[in-house]
């Protein structure tokens, strides 16, 4: 039995983000002195309601044939991945959210002061990031280990997305939920495979 | 004996955990739990049958994820659950909840689940088990919303007893930010037999919020908790606790006054022995009705009779030109500000009135309160005196609402009391009836009594009624305002309950009315008042407001008189002062209040058009020049395109409405199955301050949908957004529909997976990689390049 282990709300102040990081995913290569307000708002505005989770499982690797990894709760098809996991035996399959409250406070930004929505949609991509590197650390210590993997990546669809929510009963213990088109919800999750070579 | 009478007398023990155990029998990961009545019915009987001998009074169909929207055979999966559990009993006094989860999916405004179409899922449960249960258990809830459409379709569906209970975390909220009190506020108000929390946390840390549940809440109180958080003990999984400390906890919570006692995941019929045999012989504490008054939102409620409930007055199209214009023109937005700004004054509350004679109130209401629900965490209070539109925003809304109002006539109280039963709500009585409104206290005294009993023979209890006793013109009777003193006593005193006034009618007629209302504000405040209708941008009544709680101990060491008074000392700072700063520089910064403050200094002798002409567009020009060329960024433009919005807002004060030309319309969409839509967002601002009219379909939007706008609006000029690989393929759809009603219809498209090639070949028009080439797109389209 594969066994489901809770990351129960990590502390967002141990999360570091740099602020280049926003600036890249605002396509923003400078600022002003006006809007480095801005991101000091968001950044604070961000931090004060994201609630970080994870749920993650451990589990045996095998590699079959035709590009099929074998994990012990699901096979999937995919070259990219095989390619990933290759020389693995284990691997880390984990979901982080940065929680629901931060899209309500985007959705409501975006009636009224799109600028913060942009901002703190940023933020939170950063953040999420952020969050996934501290997960991927926690689990892989001084182990060796892949480049994180994520459904959508390479040739790896994003259709094993319910099936790896299931396994990890990501909806019941940190409110993850799949939208019809794969959609995940809160908007800042991420679901990704970590090889242990 | 049956449940209820059961849990009146006693205890009521539910079962544990159910998939840890199956897990222990071979259900694999991944495996659906609820499948398992199907094809392994003897092992879910036998677990059922262990919780009873262990001495669990209720146990709970194996159906938690059983809905249409998870399962397609649920039908089948809850009528074999239903006949599972049955064949589990073996003694009188044991009991059948059918269990109820959550629908797995997200509802509206941040997903894509309507509140009906979620009704109507939990609504075929019930159907499916109703009628062979005891109970029904709402559980492992997060959302108060959808936790509202189950217990909704229990109350339509079923004439048996609902139980609920959500989901707390460490800081003792559900993970969408509702607190306990707003939970259990909205859960009292639609009636449920008794309210509690299961699930996500061990015993030792859900203990912490018991205490709040039992003081907050007047049925009994449930709690389910887990074993404990899940942990790994040489490559099984436990829980960090056990059964001994499990047992611990639990004493302590029911010591606390819990009444029905369980287990969620991990727990065992181990667990639930131990609480059992502990307490089976022992006494509960008794349940104690509790006397308080509130409202709530999604996330938080508002308790009356601690600090005067402000309730922000603006929301009403009465006397407000600019509100009734935005009403015929469905322009949300102007409510949307309305409502931040009232909740930046610290309104407590917003009163929410659109009647209007010919706008359809209740579609209105009903639209206006789903998008302030998204923006503001305010609870509301819905004012209309048209039934049908309070029925449907009482329905929708999320939490329990104020209601505005009924009064002593009959038929009032007929139609909006069995209203306030149904789905929960504290309602304004105002002291009138076919007679008028009495001119004694004891006339306005009588009526609000008539209307108190009334209104207990629907089952609402009078903490759920604030009366008003109205306040009569002083300047056309000088003795109104005592009389409304002195009747606002007489209901306090006799009757017990809250009262409210809609202050600013005092002052009708005269000059400066906010000396006079804030001055009888202050009265009313010494002589009880609990909550006000008022506005809360009026400085004399805020400085009464903060003043009086200082006076009165309500704000302990004056913090809140001091941040107020401390604002409103400091001289606002005149950007004009800055001799360097001109509008275009405060745009093109995106500084606001320097925009507006240069802008009404500029509309002293300035025309208007001119303003726009020469100054704000040649700001914007730039920014977007900058922008395109890559010297400045996204945040930039958009905080640009704010502060000319706030520069645009102050010289259309000036300019009759009528007089604005709009430079042509943009029907904009994020297409269906995406519900993402910040890029879409981003180009509706810019757009609209380039002066063109944005129609904003939302997102999740249909191609149908689309195609109704331009039949609408016979504008021929659309944008559409997606974000996922997945949704492409709805928007080619929305193409094909659209190119196929009219050829000559322009679509623009966007968003973070489309490239020029794609566009192509789901034959749109346009692609555009951001907010400014769609406008430069716009411009050349309406030849204004």
């Amino acid at each position: 039995m594969t066994e489901i282990r809770t990351m129960y709300m990590v502390n967002p102040l141990d999360l570091v983000i740099q602020r280049k990081e926003v600036l890249r995913y605002l396509k923003a290569s400078k600022t002003t002195p006006e809007a480095d307000v801005l991101i000091d708002e968001c950044l604070k505005d961000v931090y004060k309601i994201v609630s970080p989770r994870a749920v993650y499982i451990e589990t045996n690797v095998e590699l079959l044939n035709d590009d099929v990894v074998k994990f012990d709760f699901m096979e999937i098809k995919s070259h990219s991945l095989t390619v990933n996991l290759k020389r693995c035996k284990k691997a880390y399959i984990f979901a982080a959210t940065l929680g629901i409250e931060l899209d309500r406070m985007i959705e409501r930004y975006s009636r009224f002061i799109q600028s913060k929505a942009t901002v703190c949609h940023a933020v939170g991509s950063a953040l999420i990031e952020s969050f996934c590197n501290y997960v991927d650390e926690t689990l892989v210590g001084r182990a060796k280990a892949t480049r994180r993997f994520s459904p959508g990546y390479g040739d790896l669809s994003l259709e094993i997305q319910p099936d790896i929510l299931k396994a990890l009963d990501a909806e019941r213990k940190i409110g993850i939920i799949l939208g019809d088109s794969l959609l995940m919800q809160p908007s800042k999750s991420v679901t990704a495979i970590i090889g242990i070579k | 004996m049956d449940v209820l009478s059961k849990l009146n007398s006693s205890y009521l023990f539910f079962d544990g955990g159910m998939g840890t155990l199956l897990q222990e029998k071979g259900l694999a990961m991944g495996e659906l739990p609820e499948e398992w009545n199907l094809t392994h019915a003897d092992i879910i009987t036998s677990i059922h049958r262990a919780y009873f001998e262990a001495g669990a009074n209720v146990i709970t169909t194996n159906t938690f994820g059983a809905n249409p929207l998870k399962i397609k055979n649920y039908e089948e999966i809850i009528k074999s659950a239903i006949k599972n559990a049955k064949n589990a009993i073996f003694a009188p006094e044991q009991y059948v909840a059918l269990d109820i989860g959550p629908t797995g999916k997200l509802l509206k405004p941040l997903g894509e689940l309507n509140f009906e179409d979620a009704v109507d899922a939990f609504a075929q449960v019930v159907k499916a088990g109703q009628d062979k249960c005891d109970l029904i258990i709402i559980e492992t809830m997060n959302d108060p919303y959808e936790l509202k459409a189950a217990i909704l379709a229990a109350k339509e569906n079923s004439s048996l007893p609902i139980f609920a209970t959500f989901v707390l975390d460490e800081k003792g909220k559900t993970m969408t930010g509702c607190d306990i009190d707003a939970m259990v506020a909205m859960l009292e108000g639609l009636g449920v037999s008794a309210l509690g929390v299961n699930c996500s946390l061990g015993a030792d840390k859900l203990k912490a919020f018991v205490p709040r549940l039992v003081e907050r809440a007047s049925v009994p109180v449930i709690v389910n908790p887990n074993a404990g958080m899940p942990c790994v003990h040489e490559g099984r999984t436990c829980f960090e606790s056990t059964p001994e400390k499990f047992l611990e906890n639990m004493l302590e919570i029911a010591n606390m006054g819990a009444r029905v006692l369980g287990g969620c995941c991990g727990t065992t019929p181990t667990y639930i022995r131990a609480v059992v045999d502990a307490l089976r012989d022992k006494a509960p504490k008794p349940v104690q009705k509790k006397e308080i008054t509130v409202a709530s939102s999604y996330s938080k409620a508002c308790t009356f009779g601690e600090k005067v409930v402000l309730i922000g007055e603006r929301i009403n199209p009465t006397g407000k030109s600019k509100l009734k214009q935005a009403l015929r023109e469905n322009n949300i937005s102007y409510l949307i500000s309305e409502a931040i700004g009232q909740e930046e004054k610290k309104a407590d509350m917003l009163d929410v009135n659109v009647g209007l004679p010919e706008i359809d109130e209740k579609a209105m209401l009903v639209s206006v309160v789903k998008e302030l629900q998204a923006v503001t965490a305010l609870p509301l209070q819905l004012d209309t005196s048209n039934t049908h539109a309070l029925e449907a925003a009482m329905r929708i809304y999320n939490g329990k609402p104020l209601v505005n109002s009924v009064n002593g006539k009959a038929e009032s109280m007929e139609s909006v009391l069995p209203l306030v039963a149904k789905y929960g709500g504290v309602v304004i009585a105002l002291t009138l009836d076919e007679d008028g409104i009495p001119a004694t206290a004891k006339g306005r005294c009588d009526i609000a009594r008539r209307i108190v009993e009334r209104a207990r023979e629907y089952g609402i209890d009078k903490k759920d009624i604030i009366v008003d006793p109205l306040c009569l013109t002083v300047s056309s009777d000088s003795s109104a305002p005592q009389i409304t003193l002195e009747a606002m006593r007489m209901i306090k005193n006799e009757l017990g309950v809250k009262v409210s006034l809609g202050i600013s009618n005092i002052s009708f007629g005269l000059p400066n009315r906010d000396f006079v209302n804030s001055t009888f504000f202050a009265l009313a405040l010494q002589n009880g008042l609990d909550a006000v209708i008022m506005n809360p941008y009026s400085n004399e009544m805020m400085k009464t407001y903060y003043s009086y709680n200082a006076l009165m101990g309500i704000d302990e060491v004056c913090q809140e008189y001091i941040a107020f008074a401390s604002t409103e000392a400091k001289p606002s700072v005149s950007a004009t002062q800055d001799t360097d700063m001109t509008l275009e520089k405060a745009i093109i910064k995106g500084l606001k209040n320097e925009a507006r403050a240069i802008t009404s200094f500029l509309i002293s002798d300035t025309a208007p058009l001119e303003i726009v002409n020469h100054h704000i567009i040649p700001a914007l020009d730039r920014v977007g020049d900058d922008y395109e060329k890559g010297i400045s960024f996204l945040p930039q433009l958009l905080m640009s395109a704010e502060t000319a919005n706030v520069a645009f807002d102050v010289v259309r004060e000036k300019i009759p409405s009528s007089n604005e030309v709009s430079k042509g319309g943009f029907i904009i969409a994020t297409v269906k199955g995406d519900i993402h839509d910040i890029g879409k967002n981003i180009v509706k601002v810019i757009l609209q301050n380039y002066g063109y009219r944005v129609y904003d379909l939302g997102k999740n939007v249909g191609p149908e949908r689309v195609l109704e706008a331009v039949k609408q609006t016979g504008i021929k000029l659309v944008g559409l957004s997606a974000l996922m690989t997945t949704t492409i393929p709805s928007m080619e759809e929305t193409i094909k529909l659209l190119k196929s009603y009219d050829p000559t219809i322009k679509i623009v498209v966007g968003g973070a997976v489309l490239t020029e090639e794609y566009s192509k070949m789901i034959n749109a028009d346009k692609y555009c990689k951001d907010a400014m080439e769609t406008v430069r797109y716009t411009q050349e389209y309406y030849g204004q390049a």
